[in-house]
């Protein structure tokens, strides 16, 4: 917890980090607090005042049911970010696990693990999303996983690279004297080691999970209704975008303000977390 | 020479090289010759020292008989085993027995640990509280006191943190500990006591230390036998004293003249 605070102190001190943080902590307050900040149901309809341009009462205007647009993008929060998390948590197992086992262990089992990684960047990550999402009945908890299953493999290079770097260290050598199982020096000696480029590589992705899950859903592919995420809101504004702007444009602001927050986190983090920078965490 | 059954490391014919990869577009690789066919003897309670400039083959030797480097050819014994024809359970049992210190204690330390789970990891006890016991004394014995067990390597000031590395060492018991330019990295007034604590710890255990070092002054200090390397090969090898008062290679009394320890008339 002490080291918890002290990573937010040095978070603070700069700019980037200042914005980050108060982006990434304002989504996610919108998205625990959903039901006690939105001013109005978010699926209730009000057909006299569809389609009705911003004003006091509706600060983002109405969509073309006559549903608060305030409201649903903040309920809409729970959804983007909540895939977001879920497919980058996903990720970072997986790619964790794929790039420890494939830097400590080098040798053919590294080159298996590589050449996998490398066929699947190779595979167009949006067209078997589509495919995937299509086929299957679209949840939210399907696209997450999808995601998730396309995207662990950026991390597991990342954790490689890191993994080869630390098994040289004295220390991985002075553990192997001691003794210890090749297990218990990869989880406690080197993986440790890892998690500041977990951490930040993570950060990074939850930002590029939200956008392609706004486009995912854009396309109507991704969450159904009555579930609305800031993709399928923008969606709506599609049909006459000169008339309804209201409704793309604050959807849009919505996932450009969350990606803003994720990036500048994460590069921060990189920042503070990178041992080779001065002031690095221990 | 001396008494086989007294011998705890017996290395013989050892070659070790390296692959480096060329310049050039088809990346021609060279073969680095690092150690050719160097036999050695070290004797149980002894301190062996081994002395040459840096890539002459020191390291490599250290870090094959501590298993992280294969050789091409030749044999490493200890205690009559032939280290490498061990089964993996065998080896990691024969490991134990041979512990490093390395130069920079900086990286030799997990950053993620304190003090009491780096010491407690070499200790083979599970009881707890034994446990503890045992890695207290072990502070003890090198001089540092109780109050760092909770604390981490970057708590620690250099000197410190070497000896941290000396108790690591000790704590499986081992019967060689290879110190690897130990005090190098460290400041002279540092150095003056980590070398004392290494003498004191081989007074009162018997511990054989295998010696890489490049610095003479270390050498007179902790050294019986004193062996002499360039260029992979041991052109060298005599006891403390006839080395430092009557080198015959002339390679041993450039070395000497360089170090400021003897003034050639």
């Amino acid at each position: 917890m002490n080291n918890f605070k002290k990573l937010i102190s040095k978070l603070w001190k700069s700019t980037s980090g200042r914005i980050g943080l108060i982006l990434v902590a304002l989504f996610l307050l919108l998205a625990l607090g959903a039901p006690l900040l939105s001013p109005y149901d978010p699926v209730k309809q009000n057909l006299i005042l569809r389609s009705s341009p911003p004003s006091f009462s509706h600060l983002f205007g109405t969509d073309l049911f006559g549903r608060d647009i305030l409201s649903r993008l903040i309920y809409g929060a729970r959804v983007s970010i909540g895939i977001g998390l879920g497919s980058a948590f996903l990720a970072v197992i997986l790619g964790s696990a794929v790039g420890l086992a494939a830097g400590f262990l080098r040798g053919r089992t590294d080159t298996v693990l590589m050449r996998i990684v490398d066929l699947l960047l190779g595979f167009p990550k949006f067209f078997i999303l589509l495919l995937v999402v299509g086929l299957g009945s679209p949840s939210i908890w399907l696209t997450a996983s999808v995601l998730g299953a396309l995207s662990w493999m950026e991390i597991a290079r990342v954790v490689r690279g890191e993994v080869i770097l630390i098994r040289e260290m004295n220390y991985v050598k002075a553990a192997t004297a001691l003794g210890l199982s090749p297990m218990n020096i990869a989880l406690r000696y080197v993986l440790p080691n890892v998690s500041g480029s977990i951490i930040v590589s993570a950060t990074l992705l939850i930002g590029t999970m939200i956008l392609i899950e706004a486009s995912l859903s854009y396309l109507g592919f991704g969450v159904q209704p009555p579930d609305a995420s800031w993709g399928t809101i923008m969606n709506q504004g599609r049909i006459d975008p000169l008339g309804t702007w209201w409704i793309s444009v604050s959807a849009g602001l919505a996932i450009i303000l969350s990606l803003i927050g994720f990036n500048l986190l994460g590069d921060s983090l990189r920042d503070v977390l990178d041992p080779r920078t001065e002031n690095a965490q221990s | 020479m001396l008494d086989s059954e007294k011998l705890i490391l017996r290395i013989e014919e050892l070659s070790i090289s390296y692959q480096s990869s060329g310049s050039g577009f088809w990346g021609n690789n060279k073969e680095i010759v690092a150690v050719n066919e160097v036999s050695l003897s070290v004797g149980r309670g002894e301190t062996f020292a081994i002395v040459g400039e840096s890539g002459s083959g020191k390291t490599s030797i250290a870090m094959s008989i501590l298993g992280f480097v294969k050789p091409a050819a030749g044999t490493i014994e200890f205690n009559d085993l032939n280290l490498f024809s061990l089964d993996s359970k065998q080896l990691r049992e024969t490991r134990r027995l041979i512990q490093p210190v390395f130069q920079d204690a900086n990286s030799a330390l997990n950053p993620r640990m304190t003090v009491e789970t780096i010491l407690g990891d070499g200790i083979a006890i599970s009881d707890e509280n034994e446990k503890r016991e045992k890695t207290i004394s072990l502070l003890k014995s090198v001089g540092l006191s109780p109050d760092f067990l909770k604390k981490y390597p970057h708590q620690l000031s250099g000197g410190q943190k070497q000896r941290l590395c000396i108790a690591r060492a000790l704590a499986p018991e081992p019967e060689l500990i290879i110190l690897d330019e130990p005090v190098s990295a460290q400041d002279l007034s540092i150095q003056a006591h980590i070398l004392r604590l290494l003498s004191e710890i081989k007074k009162t255990k018997n511990i054989t230390y295998l010696l890489i070092s490049h610095d003479l002054n270390v050498v007179r200090i902790l050294a019986d036998r004193v062996a002499v390397m360039r260029s992979g090969i041991i052109v060298e090898e005599s006891s403390c004293e006839k080395f430092f008062s009557d080198p015959t290679h002339p390679y041993s009394q450039e070395l000497l003249e360089n170090s400021g320890l003897i003034q050639r008339a």
